[in-house]
């Protein structure tokens, strides 16, 4: 008699195949979605990689044309200056409307709530652009606007350029946004699904109001600030509409963003110079969401 | 010098007065009192268990100690101070709350810390208490754990670590055990009353275990919608229930409760009902007598309810009580006996037996001896005890 491996039972697989039949229930749900975004997202963007390297004409023969366009626009300082500016502008904005919002959102919590619902209106309101745009506009006016009576009447400083100012021209684009923008409002819901018992927990283990905002609201609200960062960043590298209504780029370029540049070129008829271009815009914005994720790490905790 | 400072110091103790918590009903308009008019004082080193049923205001009461809750009415007392308008953080309790609230960002280790590192406790200090509370109840293992990797119980002594590892002038106590299996219970319970013999200090610990009451508390408030029904050592409350809601509530199985009409005889009282005709002890006939002729509740033990033939006292048809055996529970000091009186109301009680019954009699006829000396008596338009004169 030999002596064998004891025979192991194999437990038997399902017998309807329950795996693959899941597997199909997963395609069939994912499917419209990858339909939707290989026809308006993956689509179009290799179109565009592969128009940035032709002479992208509305109508005519395509001719290719390597990496022409690009060298012409590194050769081309404005370009340079453009992402400059659009840097500079994201950086600002971030700073002056993603901070100051959380904070706002936090000290408006502490109000009591009859008065914190008139102040949300007030903070949060979601002003629609144009209207808002003309209303900054005559805030702005150098002869009559309200900024530079209390500039000059009430602070007695000499007169203000305001957005002709080449100087500080992207600080008072920046500046609406701190008042009206509206992640605030993200973070307030953020901070009501706080189970209470957590403050009260952390008042009677002596922490005092920073602490408490420390060691609980801020890390709860981390998911939120997270996702408003990134969406940030993505959206204000591609700021248009608001700097090119209220500056058309001036004084000087000097608030010509990389997008507001893109529109110029594609004005002058220059089809491939402006695809290529915002091909590099596309690259530098992949660059900054990848660093992004790799260094902010999700915290399953929350 | 230090030392004797500390004795100058006012005394800890707590006093609790006339104290009113009202909720308004935004949608209703009217405002219902959670709790209504408590008064207590808590000794130095005293250890207080609230107990009553869920919403009789238990928690509403131990928040407003806290200081989680202003009180709408009366005052509450730390020593000489009145704390009503402190901040919790001013007062120094230490507090386990009912839902843990431990924080789910933080690893076990700096949920204890957080108390300590709040109040500017020295590194070093916190890197031995921290450690040595977990061992306490036996979450050392745990220390780098996040709460989300911990089951409820391990989280309730989160909660308790948190809670102990400070020293406070007031340690509040929501149903810290709530989540526990019995021999984890039974631990913790014993590791909280360590901890208190170590620290002295006034504590005030809710739950709904009138069990864990009796074995834990100096004193035990039994509470009763937004009242305190009594307050006393537990043999206080279950020998002398000063209401039918304080008998029913303290003592499992619960006490057997009859409607008996009181009938005179010659010098002595009656309780008759259908089912049976028990002579009142002559103890409680100067309280009774004014009941004569009138239907109240009578209160009966079941460890008051004999084996005829072994009771310690003497018996006679007149304190015997016929019913027949419907379910005998064996327990670890006799058992319990479920029965129902013979007459056609079939009423049913409990007694507890020192002696185990055999199977044999269930369904059978058997004759209780009751201890009528240890009976309770209750006015049924008032629920107060006839014999507990208040
Ligand atoms: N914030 C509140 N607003 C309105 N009513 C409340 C509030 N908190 C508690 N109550 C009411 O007050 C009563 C007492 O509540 P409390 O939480 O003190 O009960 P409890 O004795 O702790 O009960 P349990 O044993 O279930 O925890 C309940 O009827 C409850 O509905
Ligand atoms: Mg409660």
């Amino acid at each position: 008699m030999t002596i064998g491996t004891p025979a192991i039972e194999t437990p038997t697989p399902p017998v309807d195949g329950g795996k693959t039949a899941n597997r199909w229930q997963y395609w069939i749900f994912a499917i419209p979605a990858i339909i939707f975004q290989f026809f308006w997202g993956w689509y179009p963007m290799l179109i565009a990689i592969f128009l940035s390297m032709t002479n992208a004409p509305i109508r005519g023969a395509i001719t290719f044309q390597g990496l022409g366009n690009f060298e012409r626009l590194f050769a081309d300082p404005l370009v340079a200056d453009s992402f400059k500016i659009t840097f500079i502008y994201a950086a600002l904005s971030i700073t002056l409307t993603f901070l100051i919002p959380i904070f706002v959102a936090i000290l408006l919590m502490e109000m009591p709530p009859n008065l914190m619902r008139v102040m949300m209106l007030l903070w949060f309101v979601p002003l629609s652009g144009i209207a808002s745009t003309i209303f900054w506009q005559y805030l702005y006016n150098e002869q009559f606007g309200i900024l530079q009576y209390i500039a000059t009447g009430v602070l007695g400083m000499p007169p203000q350029a305001f957005l002709s100012s080449e100087r500080w021209v992207l600080f008072w684009l920046v500046f609406p946004g701190i008042l009206m923008f509206g992640p605030g409002l993200y973070y307030m819901t953020g901070l009501q699904s706080i189970p209470k018992s957590y403050y009260e927990a952390a008042e009677i283990e002596g922490a005092g109001f920073w602490r408490k905002i420390w060691t609980i609201s801020l890390p709860r609200l981390r998911p939120i600030i997270s996702m408003t960062l990134l969406f940030s960043i993505i959206g204000t590298m591609q700021e248009f509409s608001f700097p090119d209504l209220m500056t058309r780029g001036g004084p000087n370029g000097a608030s010509r963003t990389v997008v507001m540049y893109m529109f110029n070129i594609l004005s002058n008829g220059r089809y491939g110079d402006a695809t290529a271009l915002a091909v590099m815009l596309f690259i530098v914005i992949m660059a900054m969401v990848l660093v992004y994720r790799t260094v902010y790490k999700d915290d399953p905790d929350i | 010098m230090r030392a004797t400072c500390h004795f100058l110091l006012p005394m800890s103790s707590i006093t609790v007065s006339h104290l009113v918590k009202q909720f308004a009903n935004p949608e209703s308009g009217e405002s219902k009192r959670a709790v209504n008019d408590i008064s207590f004082t808590l000794g130095e080193h005293e250890f207080l268990v609230l107990v009553g049923p869920s919403g009789c205001g238990k928690t509403t009461t131990l928040r407003m100690l806290a200081g989680l809750e202003p009180v709408s009415s009366g005052e509450i007392f730390f020593g000489e101070k009145r704390v009503n308008e402190t901040r919790p953080k001013e007062r120094n309790v230490a507090m386990v709350f009912q839902d843990y609230a431990v924080f789910p960002h933080m690893t076990v280790y700096e949920n204890i810390a957080y108390g300590l590192r709040s109040r500017g406790a020295p590194a070093a200090m916190i890197k031995e208490r921290v450690p040595k509370a977990a061992q306490i109840f036996r979450i050392e293992h745990l220390l780098q754990r996040k709460p989300r990797q911990l089951s409820g119980g391990e989280r309730q002594r989160v909660a308790l670590s948190r809670a102990m590892v400070r020293d406070a002038d007031l340690y509040l106590y929501d149903e810290p055990l709530a989540n526990l299996d019995a021999q984890l219970r039974y631990q913790a319970r014993e590791d909280i009353m360590a901890l208190h013999k170590e620290k002295q200090k006034p504590s005030v610990y809710v739950t709904h275990d009138q069990s864990e009451a009796m074995a834990m508390g100096d004193r035990i408030a039994v509470m009763n919608g937004g009242r305190i029904e009594q307050i006393g050592s537990g043999a206080e409350l279950y020998e002398r229930p000063n209401s039918l809601f304080v008998a029913y509530f303290i003592g499992t199985p619960s006490i057997n409760l009859f409607d008996v009409e009181i009938l005179a005889e010659d010098q002595a009282l009656f309780a008759v009902s259908t089912a049976f005709r028990l002579r009142l002890a002559d103890s409680h006939l100067d309280a009774l007598r004014p009941y004569s002729g009138k239907r109240i509740k009578m209160g009966l033990r079941p460890e008051d309810l004999h084996v005829p033939r072994l009771a310690t006292f003497l018996v006679s048809p007149e304190n015997q009580i016929q019913g027949v055996v419907n379910v005998v529970e064996p327990s670890s000091t006799g058992c319990a006996v479920y029965l129902s009186t013979l007459d056609e109301t079939s009423r049913d009680y409990v007694a507890t037996l020192r002696t185990r019954m055999p199977a044999t009699y269930l369904g059978k006829e058997v004759p209780l001896a009751a201890n009528m000396a240890k009976a309770h008596y209750f006015d049924p338009a008032t629920e107060k005890s006839i014999l507990v004169a208040i």
